[in-house]
């Protein structure tokens, strides 16, 4: 009886250590499935507004970067020939023209429209910069009005919305 | 959104162009960004066509854009006083 008690005892002890190994290894194919799905949810279902986001920014830093640098700025690659510009701010999608009379072909125009910039027609007098202009640069938030955002403005992040209609968005 | 300032938009014109003709038209922060840039548009600019907020009558809350009170005593620092 001694002797199967030891025994029995044993294999009891064998039996529980290979539960717990067991235990411990399932425990370990599912702590590694549960990493292996979270890595597939962030590389397939990650907002594309994120990278789009983070497209901009990278966008504006570049353009901060060159406006810091006031003796190396790269805004604008205008060609050699021209002698005068018109600049447009908040052009929208008519932007001013300097008449061909009296500047002639070497005359160049210059718009900045921040919203509707590629819905402004190919000129080859224009040169068209998608920013906004203010008195400090910098990345901010945009709310729409109107149709082509005709009274639209900038927002200071955080900032109330100036506009409760279904037709102002966030750009 | 990028916001760049008028100044750089101007520095980055080459001094050889002459910049004919400045218009905004940015929903009453036209004076804002035209300050900002009043050094640079005294050497470069030779005329200013802009929107400005006249008889009390404010379009936008929280800016400054008013004829009497901003644009004239900016214009008569600058030299100029044609409107």
């Amino acid at each position: 009886m001694l002797v199967k008690g030891n025994a029995s005892g044993r294999r009891n002890n064998i039996l529980q250590s290979v539960k717990d190994a067991s235990s411990s290894i399932s425990m370990m194919r599912l702590t590694g499935a549960v990493l292996v799905f979270c890595c597939i949810i962030d590389f397939t279902f990650k907002p594309k507004h994120l990278h789009s986001l983070r497209a901009a920014v990278a966008d504006s830093t570049n353009v901060l970067d060159a406006t810091k640098h006031k003796n190396n700025v790269s805004l604008l690659d205008l060609p050699l020939s021209v002698k005068d510009v018109a600049i447009n701010v908040g052009s929208n999608i008519d932007p001013i023209m300097l008449a061909d009379k009296k500047y002639g072909p070497c005359a160049h125009n210059i718009a900045v429209e921040p919203i509707v910039a590629n819905k402004i027609p190919f000129h080859r007098q224009l040169s068209v910069l998608p920013a906004a202009v203010s008195s400090n640069p910098g990345v901010m938030s945009m709310r729409i009005y109107n149709v082509n955002g005709v009274s639209s403005r900038v927002v200071e992040m955080g900032g109330l919305p100036l506009c409760l209609s279904s037709r102002c968005l966030l750009y | 959104m990028p916001v760049i300032t008028l100044s750089s938009l101007l520095n980055s014109i080459p001094k050889r162009i002459n910049v004919a003709f400045l218009m905004t038209d940015i929903q009453g922060y036209d004076f804002m960004a035209i300050k900002e840039a009043k050094n640079t548009l005294k050497e470069r600019v030779t005329h200013i066509m802009t929107k400005v907020w006249y008889d009390d009558i404010y379009t936008y809350s929280g800016v400054h854009n008013d004829l009497c009170r901003d644009w004239l005593p900016l214009m008569t620092e600058l030299g100029e006083f044609g409107y």
